[in-house]
């Protein structure tokens, strides 16, 4: 992989716009989607500072086992045989011993100073969600220790456990000894589900549940984008995926520019999906193929092939183009038929809904998925086995873009103004555990201006971890290397 | 009937710099709101904005001006939604510099400043839901702005 050619940039980047040179300096993953399946996510606590500045600067000199993969595009047709990122908590960056002189602004970035534990009951991580239950690693009692995400992605098995080992070999010093707080590693596998469709053969990657997924995604701004399809979403400003200086910015910069510059933040999640519940939930009361998929098409948004709903109200037919599943919106629909206010697609991405229009020139609370399905794939019948859906949900401000979806779009029945009966989203909502909201085991869809309600909605995602990270760029990560280790360190500052 | 409405209640008064009140108070009178801002969110039923002097009642700054709304949903989340729109945002940066608080100027440029600036407000409200205050009244309790807007 190409490393970073920056040296240590002290010019403030363009706040709307990626530029070709900045690329290099951009951790890939923000940007990209990489599509290489066989992805494994590693948590590590910090046990030698030294050996973590040491790591932090093997992963960037070009000379480690191997390297942070950044956006620099490759070579067409070469494709690189693993890819790796990289992100710090604020634990992390306590850890490492950053200067004091550093600066998160807690009011911008307050939420990830206090990491994901902190911020469960925002995102509605209560009741069976509550860190408490999340895996050990990552859980209320062991977060503080949860320092460094590392993210590998590879196209076969045989790939992944190769570059496993290095990567283990590489952080292997950094790690504290067998028998302390800390020294397990939390490693989590990804393994996409990958359907072809019986018509046009074309292959897809799906969720436990069915559905195609990652069809739709944020498009940051950049130099030499093609205009506008009709339809097609704005491109969003660079400056709300990319941290970047600029009086148009919603925060100010983390300091110095160095460590704050092309830098992200990611949301972790580990998402359990109960399919079959939700197997259970289409099939009751004696609902038939067609029906099954009528209800599977409203409590999502789109059917499961990905035809959005809207385009498609009655049968799913056959699978649009990409461009056709992406270029559309809700029009004047104000009821939520046939596109139920309460569906998981409209829910997070509500494309010029009311109270989700772009502001002046921003497209508010956006976020790119960087997640894919962990577990064995369903088979019809309840195995007993965990199966869920984990990765990154990427942004520039978790409290107006990640916490902001989950708090006022997923989980609040006044989404959008409180369009009657639209209650909380039926797929991710934490069904049952949102106060206030009556009769949430009611899932509620209109057909001809009359209300069709489906009782026997329950839970059929639960949180299993969450972690917020820094994803630094790479000039971030040799600064961090080479000014860890302070005598005068950084500590999160207090949070109101 | 007894419902507690959707829509929330803000009836900020800011103690405003003597030096600050003769020109907030033209700049109140001659520069119409431009509501597209507002529009654009979608959450604001009303908005009031004006500058009053008390007479040298004991315990009120003699100097005030009152930021009095209903809106739909929660003042914090929507806060940033607010501010990101160029009018709402320069509107209140020149506010705050008149507002006699010397937290007041490190919250200028609220659009950077937007979850300090819903705890300055929410300070300086004294219908904060936080602490008891009093009685108010909706014809429409069940109503948001969308609701009345996009039946």
């Amino acid at each position: 992989m190409p490393e970073s050619t920056l040296a240590t940039n002290s010019t403030p980047a363009d706040p709307l716009k990626i530029h070709p040179e900045d690329l290099p300096d951009i951790q890939g993953l923000i940007l990209h989607g990489y599509n290489m399946p066989k992805t494994r996510h590693f948590v590590l606590t910090i046990g030698d500072v030294t050996a973590a500045l040491t790591f932090l600067k093997n992963l960037t000199s070009g000379s480690g086992l191997l390297s942070v993969t950044s956006a620099a595009r490759w070579p067409p047709g070469m494709k690189p045989e693993y890819t790796l990122n990289i992100g710090l908590t604020a634990k992390g960056l306590e850890a490492l011993k950053l200067p004091s002189t550093i600066n998160f602004d807690t009011g911008n970035f307050g939420s990830f100073l206090g990491g994901a534990v902190a911020a469960a009951e925002t995102v509605f991580d209560i009741g069976p969600n509550d860190p408490s239950n999340w895996v050990t690693k990552l859980n209320r009692d062991n977060a503080d220790l949860a320092h460094i995400l590392l993210s590998l992605y590879t196209f076969t098995p045989e790939a992944r456990l190769e570059f496993s080992i290095k990567l283990r070999t590489m952080f292997a010093p950094v790690i504290p000894p067998p028998g302390s707080p800390g020294h397990e590693v939390l490693e989590w596998d990804i393994d996409p589900i990958i359907e072809v469709d019986p018509i046009t053969l074309e292959k897809y990657r799906a969720i436990h549940f069915g559905y195609t997924d990652g069809i739709s995604q944020p498009i940051i701004d950049e130099v030499g984008l093609p205009p506008l399809r009709p339809k097609q979403l704005p491109y969003v400003p660079a400056w709300q995926f990319v941290l970047r200086k600029g009086t148009m910015t919603s925060y100010k910069l983390p300091s110095p520019l160095e460590l704050g510059q092309n830098g992200s933040f990611s949301a972790f999640r580990i998402l359990e999906q109960n399919v079959p519940a939700f197997d259970a939930f289409l099939k009751a009361d004696g609902r038939d193929d067609a029906a099954q998929e009528l209800l599977a098409s409203k409590l999502c948004g789109r059917w499961r092939n990905g035809n959005p709903v809207v385009l498609r109200p009655d049968t799913p037919g056959p699978r649009l183009s990409d461009n056709e599943m992406k270029d559309f919106d809700y029009g004047t629909d104000n009821v939520g038929e046939p596109c139920p206010y309460s569906s998981h697609s409209r829910r997070s991405n509500s494309r010029g809904g009311p109270l989700v229009v772009p502001v002046g020139n921003k497209i508010a609370h956006r976020i790119m998925r960087r997640a894919d399905a962990y577990g064995p794939p369903y088979t019809g019948t309840d195995d007993g086995e965990e199966r869920g859906l984990a990765g990154h949900f990427i942004c520039s401000s978790l409290f107006n873009q990640f916490e902001f979806i989950m708090s006022q779009w997923v989980n609040n029945a006044d989404f959008a103004g409180g369009k009657a009966l639209s209650g909380i989203d039926p797929l991710l909502g934490n069904v049952g555990d949102v106060k206030g909201v009556p009769n949430q085991n009611v899932f509620t869809y209109w057909q001809d201006r009359k209300p069709i309600q489906v009782q026997g909605l329950s839970r059929f995602v639960t949180t299993r971890g969450g972690l917020y990270c820094f994803l630094p760029s790479i000039t971030a990560i040799k600064w961090m290397a080479e000014n860890g280790g302070a005598a005068n360190p950084w500590k999160i500052p207090p949070l109101s | 009937m007894s419902v507690t409405p959707v829509q929330n209640a803000l009836t900020a008064l800011f103690p405003i710099k003597a030096a600050f009140v003769d020109v907030l108070r033209e700049k109140l009178i001659k520069e119409p709101i431009n509501g597209s801002g507002l529009d654009a969110v979608g959450t604001v039923h009303f908005a009031r904005i004006f500058v009053f002097q008390p007479n040298n009642t004991p315990g009120i700054p003699s100097n005030i001006a009152a930021v009095i709304t209903t809106y739909d949903g929660s003042f914090g989340a929507y806060i940033q939604d607010f501010v990101d729109n160029e009018d709402v945002a320069a509107f209140f940066d020149s506010f705050l510099a008149a507002v006699d608080d010397k937290e007041a100027e490190k919250i200028i440029p609220v659009a950077q400043n937007s979850k300090a600036f819903a705890a300055f407000v929410q300070k300086y409200d004294v219908t904060n839901p936080t602490k008891p205050w009093g009685q108010w009244y909706s014809a429409y309790p069940a109503l948001t702005v969308q609701n009345i807007l996009h039946p």
